[in-house]
């Protein structure tokens, strides 16, 4: 069975689809079947770090509106980890994205949709494709289709960035997923200015969530420039964020 | 920092901005120097050139006046003297003829014959003696010598007799009293009672009563003594002035005779040089190139070789004087010419190294003056990134009240602040941590969890979770 990982922040901005398109390069890399699942229908943007364009066909939406099965939204982007790093035999890595065009995402924020068509897909592209892992690129914030990801998750990753709003925000969703039984979750704090002593950060994340911290990813130019132009921790291996991005693989894995 | 950094590496290199300014200062002195010495060592040469030449010119003019006044003198004395013993003869014969016109006024009144008349006269005209041993002569139409006191030519014809220049003594005596009444005649006689020919005047006149051609005559041998004396006594005069004329250190003053010999020798020089072969050719080819003997006291310039052993070119005047037929020759050594230049050349040449070492030094110093701030702020640019930036090493740069200065207190302030930036900025991030409102999160994760979709979730998370064991286990079950 495919391990269900969802990605999850309080708020958006913390590098979300950024971190989650970098595990998944990673995971397909090491010779894992991986799909990745732009459930972020009102903002979606993970797409363009795989290199396709806003005018991409066959996404999320036509599945949840029935328009095709959810295998043929399912874009395989094993080339694309495959231009920058070996792939190990096995390895395969799909996207569905969320549609870009402004009709479409008026269309969900209008009528919304059904959250168990989502769950079915899921599970379908799951058994179809023969996955190891799931990864759901949610969108920020607890709403339905959020809670139902974590409900659904195997493993819940929550990101945040060093600050008050974050800290909060997440101590909420914590517990929350809490309360929905999450087997497993970890804390990935990102975003984080590199004078800052990580060791006592981590202690303290740990005592006040009383969880795990994956990883704790540097606020890196470098990555920030790179951003959207491709998959970092794959074009730069040895940079500190790249070993914290495989960091958060080795967690999940 | 391990890495070297390109600036700073180019800093190192030797061109530095206070080498390129010295340099630029030496070249400017060096092109300067080298301008005004070669303008003011030209002009000093030609300097000397005009005026050694002009005052030579002036020796030949002022040389020239003097000799031509001396020699005028003698001159003006012989023609004077002349003179003299011309009126002299005249009028000796003034008394003659006041005899002959008495004696004829007595045959014309018959008082006594021609015949006896005109041998009383030739009587009378053979006795007279005056001056020193001085006569009358008288001839006849035929220049047959009628009365003459010199008993060899008395009764002779004297017609085809001449004197030491071949000239008709005689039928010029004939032709000045014919056709002039009276006159004068120059020749050459011998005194009485001697042998040798000197020079005479005779003052001749025609007795038209007689027909006869009546003289006396002078010699002027003493005349042209005492005028040879006097020019003799001038050139001894003129060798002692002349011979001491100097119108430089080294300069030389002689006179060349027409021959090639030396009238008036160089003062103080090399003599057996002058009168040697190279000395005769020396003194040919300056003959060679003087002016023409025409009375002109003009200066010609040229460059000869003038002295013993030497190939030494001297810058040589020469004019002439023709009376005497003298060549007036001065001369200077062109080293003497050209040594004052050469003493500026020198002069201005050490001056230069003088001006241009305290140019360098002071364009150095100059130079460093800017160039060590620059490096201080450089270095506390490196300072900044390091993190060891301390703003009190530019405290004497940002003292500075030009534009080095004024970059100095800006990037001191700009280190201050981005110092006190970065200190601020850590303490903040180092103070973070993590705190958490409890009950804010309670009343949130309430407001979601106490909604039906909640609620109806959480049912649905149960079932979800049993349907996936059971999957997993049938899974599980299958594949053995």
């Amino acid at each position: 069975m495919a391990t269900v990982v969802s990605i999850h922040s309080f708020r958006g901005g913390t590098g979300k689809s950024n971190t989650t398109s970098n595990v998944a390069a990673q995971l397909a890399a090491a010779g894992k079947r991986v799909a990745v699942v732009d459930t972020d229908i009102q903002s979606p943007g993970i797409h363009v770090l795989f290199g396709f364009n806003d005018d991409l066909q066959n996404t999320l939406n036509d599945y949840l509106w029935g328009k095709i099965g959810i295998a043929e939204a399912a874009h395989d982007v094993t080339s694309r980890v495959a231009q920058s790093t070996t792939v190990a035999d096995g390895g395969a890595l799909f996207l569905v994205p969320s549609s870009m065009k402004s009709t479409d995402i008026a269309k969900v924020l209008r009528d919304g949709y059904d959250v168990g068509t989502l769950n079915d897909g899921f599970r379908e592209l799951a058994e179809t494709l023969n996955l190891d892992y799931l990864l759901i690129d949610t969108h920020p914030g607890l709403n339905e289709e959020t809670l139902l990801s974590i409900t659904i998750s195997d493993v819940l990753l929550l990101i945040l960035r060093p600050d008050r709003q974050d800290f909060q925000g997440t101590a909420v969703t914590v517990d929350v997923a809490r309360k929905l039984d999450v087997p497993s979750l970890f804390l990935v704090l990102n975003k984080v200015p590199s004078n800052v002593d990580t060791d006592d950060l981590k202690a303290q994340m740990t005592a006040a969530y009383n969880s795990p911290v994956a990883a704790v990813l540097p606020l890196s130019e470098q990555v920030v420039q790179n951003a959207s132009g491709g998959l970092f921790s794959l074009t730069s291996p040895s940079d500190p964020w790249s070993q914290q991005i495989r960091a958060i693989a080795q967690a999940i894995g | 920092m391990s890495e070297p950094q390109p600036a700073t590496a180019r800093r190192r290199s030797k061109f530095t901005l206070s080498y390129r300014v010295a340099a630029l200062i030496a070249v400017l002195l060096v092109i300067s120097a080298v301008v005004t010495t070669t303008f003011a060592v030209q002009s000093v040469q030609n300097a000397m050139y005009e005026q050694t030449n002009q005052s030579m010119a002036n020796v030949h003019t002022s040389v020239g006046s003097l000799i031509k006044n001396e020699y005028q003198s003698v001159l003006d004395f012989r023609a004077a003297a002349l003179e003299s013993r011309r009126q002299a003869l005249k009028d000796e014969a003034a008394p003659i003829v006041a005899a002959l016109d008495a004696l004829n006024a007595a045959v014309e009144a018959n008082q006594i014959s021609k015949s006896a008349a005109q041998a009383q006269a030739l009587d009378m005209l053979r006795a007279i003696r005056f001056g020193n041993n001085d006569y009358f002569f008288t001839y006849n139409r035929d220049l047959v010598a009628i009365a003459h006191p010199d008993a060899k030519f008395q009764g002779k014809n004297l017609s085809n007799l001449q004197d030491a220049d071949g000239k008709y003594v005689l039928r010029e005596i004939r032709r000045v009293a014919l056709t002039e009444e009276s006159g004068y005649v120059d020749y050459q006689w011998v005194r009485l009672n001697e042998d040798v020919a000197s020079p005479k005047i005779s003052y001749v006149f025609h007795y038209a009563p007689w027909d006869w051609i009546i003289g006396t005559g002078v010699y002027v041998d003493d005349i042209d003594a005492e005028a040879t004396k006097r020019l003799d006594a001038i050139k001894q005069q003129l060798r002692v002035s002349l011979s001491n004329i100097s119108f430089s250190e080294n300069s030389l003053f002689f006179v060349v005779e027409k021959g090639g010999s030396l009238a008036i020798t160089p003062f103080a020089r090399d003599l057996d040089w002058y009168q040697s072969a190279d000395g005769a050719d020396a003194l040919k080819s300056i003959m060679a190139a003087a002016p023409a003997m025409d009375g002109s006291i003009n200066a010609v310039t040229l460059k000869q070789t003038l002295r013993n052993g030497s190939s030494e070119q001297w810058v040589v005047n020469v004019s002439t004087f023709q009376q005497l037929g003298w060549y007036l020759v001065s001369a200077v050594p062109r080293g003497e010419l050209t040594a004052p230049g050469q003493q500026l050349a020198l002069q201005q040449a050490v001056l230069s190294i003088i001006v241009l070492l305290f140019g360098l030094f002071s364009g150095l110093l100059m130079s460093r003056r800017i160039v060590r701030p620059v490096e201080q702020i450089t270095t506390a640019a490196q300072a900044l990134t390091d993190g060891t930036f301390d703003p009190e090493t530019l405290n004497s740069a940002s003292q500075r009240t030009d534009e080095v200065g004024e970059l100095a207190r800006v990037f001191q302030r700009m280190g201050r602040e981005l110092v006190e930036r970065e200190r601020a900025l850590r303490e903040q991030v180092r103070r973070l941590t993590i705190e958490i409102d409890r009950s804010q999160v309670a009343k949130d994760v309430s407001a979601i969890t106490d909604s039906d979709y909640f609620q109806d979730i959480k049912a649905k998370a149960a079932e979800l979770r049993r349907q996936k064991a059971e999957r997993e286990q049938s899974q599980d079950t299958e594949k053995p």
